[in-house]
């Protein structure tokens, strides 16, 4: 008995003491995001590594930033060589930003995401991203930090925040690109990021959704378009919703959403899938024509049902556009058929990419406006 | 084989000496008698007597022998002396006249016949005065003790806000007293035991009869009687020799300077032991959340009371924990740590030459030191002692970067929540380090293993035979309710299972129910 329970504990021990390798704090280099380049020329990797300078930071001036470059003909072989020029070991575990090259994006992500997957210390719930620049290393280089020393954690608040109050953000982790390249019936968007000028210093700003085929980056999605994107696969998380009614910009109205669900069907008739797409919103009311005028009911009917058509418009030319033009399963409608009718999915599987260009999207909207946000 | 002859010899030679004294008989004769006396009492210069001759018969002589540190004189005089001079009655001789003078004669309460000088020396050393009478083969000796002792005050240790002020003292039957006046039931039961073959300490078992496990009750007086000690000073004594688990640091036997806190762990089946000379009482059975227990919670409001216990509860924890935990994190998981707050960490350990489990000993070491010199030093240098401590742990230490800041954080936790438990500073004192060295060896998984082996320990451990830590596999409420939180009198229905025979403490519901 007595041996029973010190080898349970020891076992239990095992399983939930983590690893026990010693890392002395003081003995490594926090690394807070990796930007990641492909130099075609040299076919080498180039990667920047945004470290915490943690010499020169101290409790009066704050914490600072540093880059490390380096390079190498694989990823790891990159980070191994960067250990050439420090004396501590490098450490990924709050490494949360990941962001690659339009180039390396455009060459396929299988590689890259592969080799991070099996990086033990880089987290799988790490923030995946794309430069609209041409080299990922200047958004580290060229950039300042808005609210804090380091920019990754910046890029990391945009991620986590940004996306629920801004509505123009898709927050993606890496283990949902490698789960969708896994699977092969969905395919990857990423917040693309971009530079942009404030007071002079150049800043990171999320920009819109990068669409991959597969693997490869076929297109960028503008903010705009990716807030019916995000309504279109339930992942709108709040914001604001334009309404121009007559092309007067003084008539536009503003509504707030509070919450969005949608909900994706399937019918499958005469071996053709056809989809709907049925979205629910509750806003209020955040800006109106009618200064100071009460807002009758019935014009508040009429409100509704006009922004309910605008969504469904918005979201079928966005649906057509992904379909026909860039032939990108965004949405994930071929999972949507795996999941709901596996064997049909096998037939189709093969030729989904053409069935998905033709195939027939429903869009239904409905917007419930709670509040008009005026106290009477 | 030589030193064992020698031990031998001396054995022998104490036994005789004993033997000779059981033999030795009272004689008819005063000055046989005092002879005797004066060669057991040789160079014993407080043992003092008085003769005295009846003056009504000059023939009824009497010699009273006594210790004078310890006797009443006021009472030696009114109540031996007085009466035996001026009585007309005829005390006569032979077996009779013990008898007329116990009965007739003296105004004492408490007077008792001996025929050997054992019981004499006995008794003269414990405050008695022997009579010997002329003519008799008997003594008698008359309780005349008055020892000076400590008024009732409120023991410092276990002091309260609100509840009774009382505490023990150094006197047995004040002790007792302050126990039978709150208990006024024949039920009441007290026990009296000699422990100490040379310092004869009175030692007391009280219980209340009905209630007690016959069991434990058993089982405690085989212990006190198996025991064999030239003597006992404190409860200490006794509580190591009769714990169950020998080598525990973990407190077993429960210890309390208050009569209230006694009565109340009678009014629950549990048995105390009271000893002469200390103050302090010893209750058993001892459950482990009783370390958690104060008698005020009893006597505030039981939310308040509730809420206390459970902090006390988390001060043991973190006490015991908090500077392994932050070894193993700083040193292996860094995961854990949000990342500002790792940020932090790494700018103040950049600084700081030695690893944290290095410096996490050097802080708590000097912690341990300067707080047993605290206790050591008599209390006007205290003051300058907490400066001192203040400085060197706080400022000093961080300015001169011999430790990082988070570690003066972590000693302050360990430090401040060890204080709110004292009832375990033992334990805390050796499984602390033990847990420091476990996680600066092997991280989190030190950490568990230590802290499995704590737990696995405790649960082997046994008071008087009870499961100590019995609270670990309870789920009823009535089993509970008095031990992680304090329930409301009119819900404590039952006592404790294992420590009572009488389970049922209110037949009736609140409001008649």
């Amino acid at each position: 008995m007595k041996r029973a329970i010190v080898v349970f504990v020891l076992i239990f021990c095992l399983a939930f003491g983590g690893c026990y390798s010693y890392k002395g704090l003081d003995k490594m280099i926090i690394v807070m995001g990796i930007a990641l380049d492909y130099d075609e020329q040299s076919q080498k990797y180039l990667a920047t590594l945004e470290i915490v300078d943690i010499p020169n930071s101290s409790e009066k001036e704050g914490i600072k930033n540093k880059m490390l470059e380096c390079e190498g003909v694989s990823i790891p072989d990159a980070f191994f060589n960067a250990t050439k020029k420090i004396r501590s070991i490098l450490y990924f575990g709050s490494c949360e930003v990941l962001i690659i090259c339009p180039g390396i994006a455009q060459k396929g992500l299988k590689t890259i995401i592969d080799t991070f997957v099996r990086t033990q210390e880089l987290r799988e719930t790490a923030f995946i991203m794309v430069s609209q620049e041409e080299k990922a290393g200047d958004l580290f280089k060229k950039a300042k930090g808005m609210t804090s020393a380091i920019i990754s954690m910046d890029i990391q608040q945009i991620m986590e925040q940004g996306s629920m109050l801004s509505g123009t953000i898709k927050k993606v982790k890496m283990y949902q690109v490698y789960n969708d390249l896994l699977s092969q019936k969905k395919c990857p968007s990423i917040p693309a990021l971009h530079l942009t000028g404030n007071d002079q210093e150049k800043v990171v700003e999320a920009n819109g959704t990068a669409v991959f085929r597969i693997d490869k980056l076929k297109h960028y999605l503008t903010p705009e378009e990716t807030i019916f994107l995000l309504l279109a696969i339930n992942e709108y998380g709040g914001g604001s919703l334009m309404l121009d009614k007559d092309g007067d910009p003084a008539n536009d109205f503003c509504i707030l959403v509070r919450k969005a669900i949608s909900d994706t069907s399937l019918k499958i008739e005469e071996d053709k899938p056809s989809f709907g797409i049925d979205i629910k919103l509750r806003a209020v009311l955040d800006e109106s024509e009618l200064f100071n005028e009460k807002l009758k009911y019935e014009e508040l009917k009429q409100l509704e049902e006009d922004y309910a058509r605008m969504i469904e418009e918005k979201v079928k030319n966005l649906l057509d556009k992904v379909q026909k033009e860039y032939n990108c399963d965004i949405v994930g409608f071929g999972e949507k058929v795996y999941r709901e009718n596996p064997k049909f999915w096998e037939k189709i599987k093969d030729k989904w990419f053409e069935i998905y260009a033709d195939v027939k999207v429903d869009v239904k909207a409905s917007v419930k406006i709670t509040n008009i946000n005026i106290m009477r | 084989m030589k030193e064992e002859k020698k031990q031998q010899k001396i054995d022998k030679k104490v036994d005789e000496f004993n033997r000779k004294l059981d033999q030795l008989k009272v004689s008819p004769s005063i000055e046989e008698n005092l002879e005797i006396i004066d060669d057991l009492f040789k160079d014993n210069q407080i043992i003092k007597y008085r003769r005295i001759v009846n003056e009504n018969d000059s023939s009824m002589e009497f010699v009273i022998v006594f210790c004078e540190a310890l006797v009443d004189h006021i009472l030696i005089n009114d109540s031996l002396i007085k009466p035996l001079i001026l009585t007309h009655i005829k005390v006569g001789k032979g077996d009779d006249c013990v008898k007329t003078v116990m009965e007739r004669i003296l105004h004492a309460g408490e007077i008792e016949k001996a025929d050997n000088f054992r019981k004499i020396v006995d008794a003269v050393c414990y405050g008695d005065s022997v009579i010997f009478i002329s003519g008799c083969q008997e003594a008698l000796y008359v309780d005349t003790k008055k020892f000076s002792s400590r008024t009732t005050e409120e023991p410092p240790a276990e002091m309260v806000l609100s509840g009774p002020r009382e505490g023990f003292n150094e006197n047995i039957m004040n002790n007792m007293a302050q126990l039978q006046k709150r208990i006024r039931s024949n039920d009441f039961k007290c026990r009296i035991m000699t422990i100490g073959e040379r310092t004869k300490t009175i030692c007391m078992v009280c219980y209340i009869n009905s209630l007690v496990n016959k069991n434990v009750l058993d089982r405690l007086f085989k212990r006190l009687e198996s025991i064999q000690m030239d003597g006992i000073l404190d409860p200490n004594y006794l509580i190591e020799m009769i714990k169950d688990n020998s080598f525990t640091p973990f407190r077993v036997l429960g210890i309390t300077e208050r009569p209230d806190s006694v009565v109340g762990k009678l009014l629950e089946g549990r048995i105390a032991l009271l000893i002469d000379g200390s103050p302090v009482a010893v209750t058993m059975p001892y459950l482990f959340m009783e370390n958690f227990q104060s008698p005020e919670d009893y006597y505030v409001n039981y939310y308040y009371a509730s809420i206390s216990r459970l902090l006390r509860l988390t001060g043991f924890i973190l006490t015991l924990f908090a500077p392994a935990l932050y070894i193993s994190i700083v040193a292996f998981h860094h995961e854990l740590l949000p990342v500002p707050l790792l940020i932090h960490f790494a700018i103040e350990r950049s600084s700081v030459p030695f690893p944290a489990a290095v410096e996490a000993f050097l802080m708590i070491g000097i912690y341990e030191l300067i707080r047993e010199t605290g206790i050591r030093v008599p209390s006007n240098i205290g003051q300058a002692l907490s400066i001192v401590g203040a400085l060197v742990i706080g400022q000093a230490a961080v300015d001169a970067k011999l430790i990082a800041a988070p570690m003066v954080i972590v000693v302050a936790i360990t430090a401040l929540t060890g204080l709110l438990v004292p009832k375990l500073s033992g334990a805390i004192l050796v499984f602390r380090p033990l847990m420091m060295l476990l996680a600066s060896f092997l991280g989190l998984y030190g950490f568990l293993l230590g802290a499995s082996f704590i737990l696995a320990h405790l649960l082997t451990l046994r008071s008087m035979g009870v499961i100590h830590v019995s609270a670990i596999t309870k789920l009823k409420f009535q089993e509970v309710k008095d031990l992680y939180i304090r329930a409301p009198w009119w819900k404590m229905r039952t006592r404790p299972m294992e420590l009572t025979q009488n389970k049922v403490r209110m037949k009736v519901k609140r409001n008649g129910k």
